[in-house]
C-alpha cells in the first residue's frame, strides 16, 4: 500500500474536468474595465432606477478609495497572481435582449449546455419539483414553476427582473446584510453586479418545494458578479439551492458575488450550495477565483442555516455568516471544502451572537489532497448582550498526501459570562486502521478511501436535499480522483 | 486433499520496530479443514492471521505463503479478500458515516465483480441480507447506525461474523473472535462457522481459550509460542492445553 | 512617535557605556521602526490586547540600582541556587555544575525581528547571562527570582540563556516578585535541551497592578528531550506569556501547561508556539483561564507541523471560566499542519461554571457562592498540581486561595 508516485502521476493526468466546455452563444459584451462610465451602462443596460445607479456609484467610489489604500485584503493564507481589474469585462449577457418567459423561448443551445451540465432542465426540474432559476452568465434566461409559486404569493426571479418589478423590496433590503462597503469584493460587486436571484416569501408560508438556481461563468475572461438576495418574511420558510460550475478557460476567472438573507422574526431560510467550478488544471493553470461574500441575519426565533460542499474554484474565499439579532434566533454552517491539485481554500464562517439565548452550530470539514492549503477560518462573537447564548464548533482535517496543508484558524470572543462555547478540531489522516478493515473486505485503496471520507463528511451531506446529497458524494468521488493510490 | 494454504518457514517482524514475531513458522490447511491456533499472549497469533490478510504493519522477512499455490506475499489486501480470504477482526474498525448495509454491500459486490458474477440486485441482496441477520442474531436496530460505532465488544464480533457468512470466504480467519463473548453469543459464532463448515471451506481460528473450540471441534489443533508452532494435533490437544497450560510446551 | 524618540535616547546612552553591537543595533532599528504592535495591520498576535498605555509612559533601563533583598520567607524558596535578576539585571554567583558561556559563543535561538517586545529587549538588556548546565547539577533546581524597586519608571530587559548537556536533568524555577514599581519587563529566557536531557520549568508571576510584564520563553529540544513547562498566573496590569518551543530532534516532547487569572482591569496575553519540524515529535498545550472584572484574557496557540514532520501527536486545549459581566476572553486555538501522517487536536470552551454540578452541590446545602468558589478552585487545581517543584506549587496554591474569595462572580 505504498504510495506509488508514479502511479499517482499519471492518473493525475488522466483527471479531466468532466464539465469543461465552452457554448458559443453570441454575447453582447461592455469592454474590458471599470469606470464610472461602465457601472453607468451597467445600470443603463438593465434599465435601472435611479437610487440604484446612485447606489453602485457610492460602491464605486468607495472601491477606488479603498483599493487605493489597502488593495485586496492579504490575510487569508490563500496565493494568486495579482488580479488586473482593468482586463475583465463587467458585463456579459447572452443575445437576447428580453428574458424569455418559457423554456421554449430559452436558446436551444443553451439549454444543451445545461445537458452537458448534467441539468436537464425540462426533466429535472419536473420530476424533482424543482423551481429553477438557472443564471447564464449575467442574465437568468429560464424560469419555471413561477406560475405555482405566484399563488403562493412567492417572488422567485433574477435580481433585474426584481429591481424592475418590486423595487419597494429590493429597496428596502438591497445592502441590508452586506452594506456597499463591507469588504473589497463586496464592494466591487455592489458596484457592478450583474444579475442573480431575488427571493420573497410571504408571512406565514412555507415554500414547498426547493428553489434551485445553477450559476455559469461562460464568456472568456468575464467576471461573474452576482448579487442574490432572499427574504423570508415573517413565520415563512425556503429552502434554496445553488450549484455552479464552470468551463475551462486558460486564463483565472474571478467571481466575485454576494448573497444576502433576511429572515424575519420566526422565518426560516436553509441555503445550500454546491460548488464545482474550474479548479484549474494539474499544473495549478487556469480555475476561478471565487471571492464571495455571504452572509444572513437573523430576527426574533428565526434561523438561518447554511450547507456547503465546495469542491471547485483555483481559490475559494468564503465565509457564509450569521449575524443572530434577534432574540432566540439559530444560525448554523454545515461545510465540507475540499482542494486537490493547486487548489487553495480559505473558507468558514461567522457567527455574530447580539440577541438573547441565540444559538449557533458550526460543523466544518477540510480535505487536502494534492499540493494546495486548506484552511478553515471561523470566527464566533459574543457581544455583551447576548445573554445565555450557545456556540458549538466541529472542524475537522484530512490529509491526503504529504504536499498539502490543513490550517485550521477558529477565533473565539466572549464577551458575556452566561455564553456557553465548546470548539472541537482535529487534524489527521485517513486511518490505516480502517482502510486495512474495509480492504480486507476487498474493496480496493481508492474505493475505501472514498467510503470513509464520504462517511466522515456525512454529518454535512445529511443536511443537503437528498438529490444533492447524492450529487455531493459523487463530487468528491470526481475531485479526488488520483489523489491516492 | 488440495491444500488452500500453505506456509512455509515464515518470518515476520512488525514494520516499525523491526520486532520479530513470527520465526519460521509452517502451516499448512487443506479444503475443507477447520484449524485452531492456541498459545499464549505475545507468541504470535494475531502477527499470524494479519500477515496472511496482508496488513502492511507487519513485514514478511523470510519465508512463503501460498494460497491456492498462488503467492501471497506481495499481493493487495484487497486482493486477498477478492479470491476468497476472510478475517474476523479482534478490534474491527469504526467507521463514521458508513452503514453496514452500503459497506457490506460494497464488499459483495467487488467481489462478485472480481470473480465475473453478475452484481446482485438491491432486492436480491437484501433478501440475502435479511437472512443472515437473522441467523447471526444481529440487532437490526444496530445496523442502522454506522459501522461498529456505538456497538459493544460483543456486537461487534457478531458483526463479523454476520460479514463472514455474506461473503463467503474460501478461508476464514477468526482473530479472537471468542473474547468478550457471552454464552450466548459463543454459541451462536460456534453455530454460524458449524453452518458453514463443507468440503471446500476451510477456517483458521485463533484463541486463548477452549470455549469456543469446544462448539467447534477442530480437526486440527496447533500451539503457536515464541513465533513457532511447537506442537500439532487434534482436539484432543486442546485437553490437554486446559490441563496442563501452555507451560509444558515450552 | 515620540516615545520612540525616548528609547532612542536610552538606547545611545546605553551604547556610551558598552561596545557597539551590529545586532543591537539592527535590532533597535527594527523597533524603532515599527514601535510596539499597537493594532498592527496584519499582526494578530497582540490583535486583543489594547497596548496603546505603552506609548504615553517612558519606561527606563536602570542598571546601577540592582542591589536589592529577596524576602525568602514569603515564597518559601530554598536560598541555594538563586539567581536574582534586580531591576532587570540578573546577579549570578558560580554554582556547581553550572558554567558561563563566553558571550562571543552566544547565538540566540530566535530572531529579534520575531516581536517588537524581543527586538526592544535585545537592544538594551545590558549584561546576558548564559549558562551552560552539566551533569554535575542533574537532579537539581534552578531558582530565578525577578525583583524590581525604583522610584522611576523602569524598563528591565534581562536575558537568560541555559544550555542543559545531554542526559542531564533539572528543574527551573522562574517567579516574578510582586511590587509596586511602575515598569516595563521584559524578560526573555532561552533553553537549549540537548539529547535526551530533561527540563521541568515551573513559572509563577505573582499579581501587580503597576507592572507591565511581557515574558518570552524560547525553546529549543533535541533528540530524545523532554521539556515540561508549567505557569501560574496572577493578574497584572498588563502580562503576556510569551512560549514558542520548537521540537528540533526526533522522539523530543513538550508538555506546556499554563493557569492564568485576570481581575479588575488587567488584561493577559498567551500566546503559545510548537513547532514539529522533525518526525516522531509530540506536545501538549493545556492551558485555563479564570477570568472576573474588566479583565481580558486571550489565548492564540498554535501547533504547527512541518512538512515531512511525519508521526507528530499534538494536542492543544484552552479552557476558560468567564466570572463577571465585564469580562472578555478572545481564544485563538490554531493548527497549521503540513504533514499527513499526523494526529493533532484542538479545543476552546468559554464559559461560566456548569449549572447541573452547581445545582447539585446546592440540593446538598451549600450555598451558590461556596458551590461556586469550589468549583472554580477545581478548574484551578488541575493546573496547578502539575507545578513539579513542591515549594512552589503551594505558594501558587496559597495564592490562588487568597485570590479566590475576593473574585466577583456574577451569578
Amino acid at each position: 500500500m505504498e504510495n506509488n508516485s508514479l502511479s499517482r502521476e499519471s492518473k493525475l493526468e488522466d483527471k479531466e474536468y468532466k464539465w469543461g466546455f465552452t457554448t458559443d452563444v453570441d454575447t453582447e459584451v461592455v469592454p474590458k474595465g471599470l469606470s464610472e462610465e461602465v457601472v453607468k451602462l451597467i445600470s443603463k443596460k438593465k434599465k435601472e432606477p435611479n437610487w440604484l445607479f446612485d447606489w453602485r456609484l457610492k460602491a464605486y467610489k468607495h472601491w477606488l478609495k479603498q483599493d487605493e489604500k489597502e488593495g485586496e485584503p492579504e490575510w487569508a493564507m490563500v496565493e494568486y497572481p495579482k488580479i488586473d481589474y482593468q482586463d475583465i469585462h463587467y458585463y456579459a449577457a447572452p443575445n437576447k435582449s428580453d428574458a424569455p418567459k418559457s423554456l421554449d423561448e430559452v436558446d436551444p443551445e443553451m439549454l444543451e449546455a445545461f445537458e452537458k451540465l448534467g441539468i436537464p432542465l425540462e426533466e429535472r426540474a419536473q420530476l424533482a419539483g424543482v423551481a429553477v432559476d438557472a443564471v447564464f452568465d449575467s442574465v437568468s434566461v429560464a424560469t419555471t414553476y413561477e406560475k405555482q409559486l405566484k399563488e403562493l404569493g412567492i417572488i422567485f426571479c433574477s435580481f433585474s427582473e426584481a429591481v424592475q418589478n418590486h423595487p419597494d423590496l429590493i429597496k428596502k433590503y438591497l445592502g441590508s446584510v452586506v452594506p456597499y462597503s463591507d469588504n473589497y469584493f463586496a464592494n466591487l460587486n455592489s458596484a457592478v453586479f450583474s444579475d442573480g436571484s431575488f427571493i420573497y416569501i410571504p408571512e406565514g408560508v412555507r415554500c414547498p418545494i426547493e428553489l434551485m438556481t445553477y450559476f455559469r461563468i461562460n464568456t472568456a475572461d468575464t467576471g461573474q458578479f452576482e448579487r442574490t438576495l432572499i427574504v423570508a418574511d415573517k413565520n415563512s420558510y425556503v429552502s434554496y439551492l445553488e450549484g455552479c460550475t464552470a468551463p475551462i478557460r486558460k486564463s483565472s476567472q474571478l467571481h466575485a458575488a454576494v448573497v444576502e438573507l433576511v429572515a424575519l422574526d420566526g422565518a426560516e431560510i436553509k441555503y445550500s450550495t454546491l460548488q464545482n467550478w474550474y479548479p484549474g488544471n494539474k499544473d495549478g493553470e487556469g480555475g476561478v477565483y471565487n471571492f464571495v461574500t455571504k452572509r444572513g441575519k437573523c430576527g426574533n426565533k428565526s434561523k438561518i442555516s447554511w450547507t456547503q460542499v465546495e469542491t471547485g474554484s483555483a481559490i475559494t474565499w468564503k465565509y457564509p455568516s450569521v449575524i443572530l439579532q434577534g432574540d432566540d434566533s439559530i444560525g448554523e454552517f454545515y461545510s465540507v471544502a475540499l482542494t486537490n491539485n493547486h487548489q487553495q481554500a480559505d473558507t468558514g464562517t461567522k457567527m455574530i451572537h447580539i440577541g438573547k439565548n441565540t444559538k449557533s452550530t458550526i460543523v466544518a470539514k477540510g480535505i487536502s489532497a494534492g499540493k494546495g492549503n486548506n484552511t478553515y477560518r471561523g470566527q464566533v462573537k459574543i457581544l455583551p448582550s447576548a445573554e445565555n447564548s450557545q456556540n458549538f464548533t466541529q472542524c475537522d482535517s484530512l490529509l491526503i498526501g504529504d504536499q498539502c496543508g490543513a490550517i485550521t484558524l477558529p477565533y473565539i470572543e466572549v464577551k458575556n459570562p452566561t455564553a456557553k462555547l465548546e470548539h472541537e478540531a482535529s487534524t489527521s489522516k485517513v486511518s490505516d486502521e480502517q482502510l486495512f478493515y474495509l480492504m480486507q473486505r476487498g474493496l480496493d485503496e481508492e474505493e475505501a478511501h472514498h467510503m470513509i471520507i464520504t462517511g466522515w463528511s456525512k454529518e454535512v451531506f445529511k443536511e443537503l436535499p437528498f438529490e444533492f446529497a447524492v450529487e455531493a458524494g459523487q463530487l468528491l468521488k470526481v475531485s479526488l480522483e488520483g489523489a491516492v493510490g | 486433499m488440495d491444500k488452500i494454504l500453505e506456509i512455509k518457514n515464515l518470518k515476520a517482524s512488525v514494520t516499525e520496530t523491526e520486532e520479530k514475531i513470527l520465526n519460521g513458522l509452517n502451516l499448512s490447511i487443506g479444503k475443507g479443514e477447520t484449524h485452531a491456533i492456541m498459545g499464549p499472549n505475545g507468541g504470535g497469533k494475531s502477527t499470524l492471521v494479519n500477515v496472511i490478510a496482508g496488513k502492511d504493519s507487519y513485514s514478511v522477512d523470510s519465508g512463503e505463503i501460498e494460497f491456492f499455490s498462488e503467492d501471497l506475499i506481495e499481493m493487495e489486501v484487497d486482493e486477498r479478500a477478492k479470491k476468497g480470504i476472510f478475517m474476523a477482526f479482534q478490534y474491527p474498525s469504526e467507521i463514521p458515516g458508513v452503514r453496514p448495509w452500503q459497506f457490506i454491500k460494497a464488499s459483495v459486490d467487488s467481489k462478485r465483480k472480481f470473480l465475473g458474477e453478475k452484481e446482485l440486485s438491491v432486492r436480491e441482496f437484501s433478501k440475502i441480507y435479511d437472512e443472515n441477520i437473522k441467523i447471526v442474531g444481529m440487532n437490526q436496530d444496530l445496523m442502522k447506525r454506522s459501522l461498529n460505532e456505538g456497538f459493544s465488544g460483543g456486537e461487534k464480533k457478531r458483526n463479523e461474523v454476520f460479514q463472514m457468512l455474506m461473503l463467503e470466504p474460501q478461508l476464514a480467519l477468526l482473530d479472537e473472535t471468542d473474547s468478550g463473548l457471552d454464552v450466548d453469543a459463543l454459541k451462536s459464532v460456534g453455530d454460524v462457522v458449524n453452518r458453514m463448515r463443507n468440503n471446500e471451506r476451510s477456517f483458521l481460528i485463533v484463541t486463548h481459550y477452549q470455549r469456543l473450540l469446544d462448539h467447534i471441534k477442530p480437526d486440527f489443533v496447533h500451539v503457536l509460542i515464541k513465533g513457532k508452532i511447537v506442537e500439532s494435533g487434534g482436539y484432543e490437544l486442546v485437553k490437554k492445553i486446559e490441563e496442563n497450560g501452555y507451560e509444558s510446551f515450552v | 512617535m515620540e516615545y520612540i524618540k525616548h528609547y532612542e535616547k536610552n538606547f545611545s546612552d546605553l551604547l556610551k557605556t558598552s561596545d557597539i553591537d551590529h545586532a543591537k543595533q539592527n535590532s533597535f532599528d527594527f523597533f524603532s521602526k515599527s514601535g510596539f504592535p499597537i493594532k498592527k495591520k496584519g499582526d494578530e498576535r497582540w490583535k486583543y490586547l489594547d497596548l496603546r498605555s505603552l506609548e504615553k509612559t517612558f519606561y527606563s533601563t536602570d542598571y546601577d540600582n540592582d542591589n536589592l533583598t529577596i524576602n525568602f520567607d514569603s515564597i518559601g524558596l530554598d536560598k541555594s541556587n538563586i539567581i536574582s535578576v534586580n531591576n532587570g539585571v540578573p546577579k549570578y554567583e558560580s554554582l556547581e555544575g553550572i558554567e558561563i558561556i563566553p558571550n562571543e559563543l552566544y547565538t540566540p535561538i530566535f530572531s529579534f525581528s520575531e516581536d517588537e517586545f524581543l527586538s526592544l529587549n535585545t537592544s538594551l538588556s545590558s549584561k546576558h547571562l548564559l549558562l551552560k548546565v552539566n551533569s554535575k547539577f542533574n537532579g537539581k533546581v534552578l531558582n530565578i527570582v525577578y525583583i524590581s524597586d525604583s522610584e522611576k519608571e523602569i524598563l528591565e530587559c534581562p536575558r537568560i540563556f541555559i544550555e542543559v548537556e545531554q542526559n542531564v536533568e533539572l528543574t527551573v524555577n522562574e517567579i516574578f516578585i510582586s511590587s509596586d514599581a511602575v515598569n516595563l519587563k521584559l524578560p526573555v529566557i532561552e533553553i537549549i535541551l540537548n539529547e535526551n536531557s530533561k527540563v521541568f520549568h515551573n513559572l509563577v508571576f505573582q499579581s501587580s497592578f503597576t507592572e507591565n510584564n511581557f515574558k518570552f520563553t524560547r525553546v529549543d529540544q533535541k533528540e530524545d528531550s523532554f521539556y515540561k513547562l508549567t505557569s501560574f498566573s496572577n493578574s497584572s496590569l498588563l502580562a503576556a506569556n510569551d512560549i514558542k518551543v520548537g521540537l528540533n530532534g526526533k522522539n523530543s516532547e513538550c508538555d506546556l501547561k499554563g493557569l492564568y487569572f485576570t481581575t479588575l482591569n488587567s488584561q493577559f496575553n498567551t500566546h503559545v508556539v510548537v513547532e514539529h519540524n522533525v518526525p516522531y515529535t509530540k506536545s501538549n498545550q493545556y492551558f485555563k483561564g479564570i477570568l472576573s472584572d474588566n479583565s481580558r484574557a486571550v489565548f492564540s496557540g498554535k501547533i504547527y507541523v512541518e512538512k515531512n514532520a511525519q508521526k507528530a501527536y499534538a494536542e492543544q486545549k484552552d479552557l476558560n471560566l468567564v466570572m463577571s459581566k465585564g469580562a472578555e476572553i478572545d481564544t485563538k486555538p490554531g493548527l497549521e499542519i503540513y504533514a499527513d501522517d499526523v494526529e493533532c487536536y484542538h479545543g476552546a470552551t468559554a464559559g461560566h461554571v456548569d449549572e447541573s454540578t452547581l445545582y447539585y452541590m446546592m440540593t446538598r446545602g451549600i450555598d451558590k457562592k461556596s458551590a461556586t468558589q469550589m468549583l472554580v478552585n477545581g478548574f484551578a487545581t488541575e493546573i496547578i498540581n502539575e507545578i513539579t517543584d513542591e515549594k512552589l506549587r503551594s505558594f501558587a496554591q496559597k495564592q490562588s486561595d487568597d485570590i479566590l474569595p475576593s473574585l466577583s462572580f456574577d451569578l
